[in-house]
C-alpha cells in the first residue's frame, strides 16, 4: 500500500524544512513516499538526499511555489508508484 | 506539470566561502586598527593616505572579499551547479585578493608607486579571474532565472566599478602617464556604492532573505525594471559628468540637468528602501530574530544618507562626503554583512555537518543547530556593537575628539564577528570529528 506524507514547509525559515524532512526519511515506512510543500527550491537537500538513496522530483506548485515528491528507490513499491506518478521519463 | 530532473552539485566544500569570510573580518580590524593610529588627522581629508586606504580595507578587503565567498556558496544553492573552477580557482583568487589589497592600502600608506603596480598586477588578475568564471553562468539559456538576471547585472556594475578602480589605481601606479584619476573617483564611488552595493543587496533581498525569513518573494518585475532603470541612470550621470560637466569645466554649468539625475536615482533608491522595508514589516512568521535589526539599521542608513544629500542641496552641510560614506559603506553595506555573515555561517556550517551525519544516523544528534552554532546573544551584542561604532563613527565626523572611541568600537566590531565566525568554525572542527568517529551506513527502511 502506498501512502503520500504531506510535509508543508511554505512558511518555515532555513533550516527548518531540511529538518522537517529529514526527521519524516527516519519514519519512512514501506510503500511511503514524501510530498513536500515548499516556498523554494531546496537544491541542497536535495542533492544530499540523491548521494544517499533517495530520489525526488520538484514541480510548480498551484497554491504553494513548488511541490518536490521523494522517495527511497530501494523500496520497490514506492519506487514503482513514484517513478510511474511522477517522472515517467 | 513542469518535472525537473535534478543534477545537482550545490554544496562546495566548507573552505571555500569561509577562507573569503574569515580574511574578509582580518581586512574589517585593519581597517579599524588604521583608524585608532590616525585619530582626528583621519578626517583631514578625503584624500588623505589613511583615508584611502581605510576606505578600500571596508570595501575591497571585507565587502568585496566577503561578497565573493558568499557567491561561491549562494550561486550553487540557487542554480543547483557550483561556479565552475570553484575547487582550484578559489584559492588562487583568494590569495591574490589578498595581496591585492595588502599592496594596495600600503601604496596609499606609503604613497609607492611600485606597490601600486603589485596591487593593479594581483587586483586585476583576480577579479579577471572571477569574471572568467561566472562567464558560463552568465551566458547560459538559464536567462529566465531570477538569479541569473541578477548576476548578470551585477557583473555588469562590477565590471564597471572595479574598471574605475584600475584605472584610478593605474593613475597612482604609473604617475608618469598624467591619468586625470581624480576626475574619475566621484564616479568610481558613485558606481560603487550606488550600484554596487544595492544592487547585490537587492539581489541578497530577493534570493536570501525569503529562505531564512519567510518573507514573501520579491517581484521579479519589480527587480528587473529597479536594477535596470538605476544602472540607466548611472550610464546617463557617467556621461553627463564625463563629455558635458567635464567640457563644460563645472558642474555649476547645467546643475538642472545634474539634479534631475540625481533626483531619478535617489527616488529609485527610495522605492527600494521602502519596498524592502514593506516586506521585511509583511513577514509571515514574525519570529525575533536580532539578524534581521541589522537588515533594517541598513535600510535605514541608507535612507539617512538619501535625506542628507537632499539637504545638503539646499543647505550647506559640513563633512558630507565622510556622513554618506559613513552612511553607505559601514551603514548600509556592512550592517547587511554583518547579519548576512552571522545567517550564512551558522547555516553553512549545520548543512555541512547534516551532510557528513546522512550516512551515519548515530551521529544526527552531534548536528547542532542554528542558534548553538552562533548565539542569538552574540547576535545580539554584535548589533550593539555595530550599531555603537556607527554611530560614534559619524558623531566624531563633527567631534574628531571623539575619533578614538569610535575606532576602539569598530576594531570591538570586527574583532567580535571575528570571534563569532571563529568558534563557530572551531565548533564545524569539532562537530565534524566526532560525526566522523560514528560508524557509516546508508540510509535505509
Amino acid at each position: 500500500m502506498v501512502r503520500e506524507i504531506v510535509v508543508d514547509v511554505s512558511d518555515l525559515e532555513a533550516p527548518q524544512p531540511f529538518e522537517e524532512v529529514l526527521k519524516q526519511l527516519k519514519v519512512l515506512g514501506l510503500g511511503d513516499y514524501i510530498h513536500m510543500l515548499h516556498r523554494k527550491k531546496p537544491l541542497p537537500l536535495l542533492q544530499m538526499l540523491q548521494e544517499n538513496g533517495y530520489a525526488s522530483v520538484m514541480r510548480k506548485g498551484d497554491t504553494i511555489p513548488w511541490e518536490i515528491f521523494i522517495w527511497n528507490t530501494a523500496d520497490p513499491l514506492s519506487n514503482e508508484y513514484c517513478r510511474s506518478q511522477f517522472a515517467p521519463d | 506539470m513542469n518535472l525537473h530532473k535534478l543534477s545537482l552539485d550545490t554544496i562546495p566544500p566548507i573552505l571555500t566561502p569561509f577562507r573569503f569570510f574569515l580574511s574578509a573580518l582580518l581586512f574589517g580590524v585593519l581597517a579599524a586598527l588604521l583608524l585608532l593610529y590616525s585619530r582626528e588627522d583621519f578626517w583631514f581629508t578625503r584624500w588623505s593616505n589613511s583615508n584611502l586606504a581605510l576606505t578600500h580595507l571596508l570595501t575591497i578587503g571585507f565587502m568585496l572579499m566577503v561578497m565573493m565567498g558568499a557567491l561561491y556558496q549562494f550561486i550553487p544553492v540557487m542554480n543547483g551547479q557550483l561556479i565552475p573552477g570553484s575547487k582550484k580557482l578559489a584559492p588562487v583568487i583568494h590569495v591574490l585578493m589578498i595581496l591585492g589589497v595588502l599592496a594596495l592600502v600600503s601604496g596609499f600608506l606609503f604613497s609607492n608607486s611600485e606597490l601600486f603596480q603589485a596591487a593593479l598586477a594581483a587586483l586585476g588578475t583576480a577579479s579577471g579571474l572571477f569574471a572568467l568564471s561566472l562567464l558560463p553562468l552568465l551566458i547560459s539559456r538559464l536567462g529566465n532565472q531570477l538569479i541569473v538576471y541578477l548576476l548578470r547585472v551585477l557583473f555588469l556594475v562590477l565590471l564597471i566599478t572595479l574598471g574605475l578602480g584600475l584605472f584610478l589605481l593605474l593613475g597612482h601606479a604609473l604617475p608618469e602617464l598624467n591619468l586625470p584619476y581624480r576626475f574619475y573617483t566621484d564616479l568610481h564611488v558613485l558606481w560603487g556604492l550606488a550600484g554596487w552595493v544595492v544592487l547585490i543587496i537587492m539581489a541578497v533581498s530577493s534570493q536570501v532573505t525569503p529562505m531564512f525569513y519567510v518573507i514573501s518573494e520579491f517581484s521579479p518585475r519589480y527587480l528587473k525594471i529597479l536594477s535596470l532603470l538605476i544602472i540607466l541612470t548611472l550610464v546617463v550621470m557617467s556621461f553627463y559628468t564625463v563629455f558635458i560637466s567635464k567640457q563644460s569645466g563645472t558642474d555649476s554649468a547645467q546643475p538642472f540637468i545634474y539634479y534631475t539625475l540625481a533626483f531619478l536615482l535617489s527616488a529609485e533608491l527610495l522605492v527600494f528602501v521602502f519596498y524592502t522595508l514593506l516586506k521585511i514589516a509583511q513577514r509571515k512568521r514574525k519570529i525575533a530574530d536580532v539578524t534581521i535589526n541589522f537588515y533594517r539599521l541598513s535600510m535605514f542608513s541608507l535612507l539617512a544618507a538619501l535625506m542628507l544629500w537632499w539637504v545638503a542641496v539646499f543647505l550647506p552641510l559640513a563633512h558630507l562626503t565622510y556622513l554618506l560614506a559613513i552612511l553607505l559603506i559601514y551603514g548600509l553595506a556592512i550592517s547587511i554583512i554583518n547579519g548576512m555573515l552571522h545567517k550564512i555561517v551558522s547555516f553553512l556550517i549545520f548543512l555541512h555537518l547534516q551532510k557528513l551525519s546522512l550516512k551515519r544516523p548515530e551521529a544526527m544528534t552531534l548536528v547542532p543547530n542554528m542558534k548553538q552554532v552562533i548565539s542569538t546573544r552574540n547576535s545580539q551584542i554584535q548589533f550593539m556593537l555595530h550599531l555603537l561604532s556607527g554611530s560614534l563613527l559619524l558623531i566624531s565626523v563633527h567631534y574628531p575628539a571623539l575619533t578614538v572611541l569610535a575606532a576602539v568600537f569598530m576594531l570591538a566590531n570586527f574583532c567580535w564577528l571575528s570571534w563569532c565566525l571563529f568558534q563557530a568554525y572551531l565548533l564545524y572542527l569539532e562537530s565534524r570529528k566526532k560525526i566522523l568517529a560514528c560508524p557509516e551506513i546508508s540510509m535505509s527502511l
